[in-house]
């Protein structure tokens, strides 16, 4: 038959509960019979049991609440904007370098916002109403949600240079979920076939640009003045683009 | 896993932000408790834990479902864990006796009536806690994810990547080990 600590080895199966219930019924005899086994399955639920019962030590609960918050700050529900609060947020942003940067980003907000109104003849924004109407079951609300968490990021990735250094681990989250984004700009990609929906794929396109440059970049190309300057003029272009997308849509809804 | 956990996860994969929120609320401590467990250190433990929710966001791609998502973000914690762990051999490790003297709000355990019992139990359970430290490091993983944190001999495999009988292997002779220095205390005495 089996040595001693082969058998001993097997009682633990059996005290496990990993024995077929016919073995099991079998090595229950021989459990009964071997002092060794007997002796070890003893000791095996004293240890067991102190082991899986034992109390835990610490932490200290301001300790613990310091991790709460700094996990929810990093994975939290980032509230949502009331609709063009970034607009007040970007006003009362303190850094001299932002507010340059915002003095400017509002100018090109301006000059692309004439742009954009000229450039768009009411065909095309009938257009873009005709696709979300075709298709509104199916893909307004994921373009919502899109618009809605690329507007959350844009501001995050906006205030950076307030934050000042931004914490290793903040500067992992931010650039996964810019990945993420990325991600979701594919499936939008897919669901959208017509010609009509090429305003918004122009939209996407700068977009994906925008966040394959934030990837790419250094943390430290970003603190030059210039090149802030230059993202928030980027930034706030494509923030103001999709909100004019999200205008259509909404008002599209009113339409139904 | 149950129907909301799934969601949640295709939720987060799809991009959902609050909805990987909502997942890390639900493990954060659990974690946390895992890692203390190998690291025996609350401030070390609370940074691993933040790291191990980042990968895991990072690559919930990878997640495919076939574990359990609990198993998985275990497997997360263990890696990070022992990987912080041999970095850092020869820092101290905190001494477990006066830490588990030095107790404060975690009473949620009463499993025993009598004080007294209650006594010669805590005592087992620092002298088993001090053994743990002799052991390898694999029969020690599978001690500490089995009867702290009661997870399955089969998620253990899973988790360590290895057959449920080498698990049991790597069990038992950690338990043949906490026998035989608890029988070798009560001689010295
Ligand atoms: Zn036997």
């Amino acid at each position: 038959m089996e040595g001693p600590l082969e058998c001993t080895e097997k009682t633990m199966a059996w005290l496990d509960g990993a024995l077929a219930r016919q073995e099991a019924g079998k090595w229950a005899d021989h459990v009964e019979r071997c002092e060794t086994c007997r002796a070890f399955a003893a000791d095996y639920r004293i240890i067991s049991h102190a082991l899986s019962h034992r109390q835990r030590t610490g932490p200290f609960k301001s300790m613990l609440d310091s991790y709460h918050t700094e996990l929810s700050r990093l994975f939290s529900v980032k509230s949502a904007p009331p609709r063009r609060s970034w607009v007040d947020r970007l006003l009362l942003s303190p850094a001299p370098a932002m507010r340059l940067g915002q003095a400017a980003a509002m100018l090109v907000l301006g000059i692309s916002l004439g742009w954009f109104l000229t450039r768009q003849p009411s065909r095309e924004k009938e257009s873009v109403t005709v696709v979300m109407d075709q298709t509104a079951a199916a893909t307004a609300r994921p373009i919502d949600d899109f618009f809605h968490e690329s507007e959350i990021w844009l501001l995050d990735v906006m205030n950076l240079p307030q934050n000042g250094k931004l914490a290793d681990q903040e500067w992992k989250v931010t650039r996964s979920y810019a990945e993420r984004l990325l991600g979701q700009i594919v499936i939008i990609r897919e669901m959208s076939k017509a010609d009509e929906e090429k305003q918004v794929q122009t939209y996407l396109d700068g977009f994906e640009i925008l966040l394959l440059d934030m990837i790419n970049s250094q943390k430290n190309d970003r603190s030059e003045i210039l090149m802030q300057i230059r993202q928030a003029i980027t930034e706030l272009d494509l923030l103001f683009r999709a909100d004019m997308i999200r205008d259509q849509i909404q008002s599209d809804h009113q339409h139904i | 896993m149950g129907f909301h956990e799934k969601r949640l996860i295709l939720r987060a994969k799809a991009g959902d932000y609050a909805a990987f929120g909502e997942l890390v609320t639900a493990y954060q401590d659990k974690i946390l408790y895992l890692i203390y467990d190998f690291v025996r250190n609350y401030e070390d433990a609370k940074d691993l834990a933040q790291d191990v929710f980042i990968k895991a966001f990072e690559r919930l791609d990878q997640f495919e479902g076939r574990s359990r998502f609990s198993t998985w973000l275990h497997r997360i914690a263990v890696n990070q864990a022992l990987d912080f762990k041999r970095r850092h051999k020869k820092m101290k490790v905190q001494d477990l006796e006066s830490s588990l003297l030095n107790r404060d709000e975690f009473h949620d355990r009463q499993p025993f009536p009598s004080a007294e019992r209650s006594l010669e139990q805590q005592e087992l359970r620092i002298q088993l806690e001090h053994c743990l430290g002799e052991v390898s490091e694999n029969q020690k993983t599978a001690v500490i994810l089995k009867y702290f944190h009661q997870q399955s001999t089969e998620e253990i495999a899973e988790l360590m990547q290895c057959s449920e009988a080498t698990v049991r292997t790597h069990l038992f002779r950690a338990i043949q080990h906490l026998r035989k220095s608890l029988i070798l205390n009560e001689l010295d005495r």
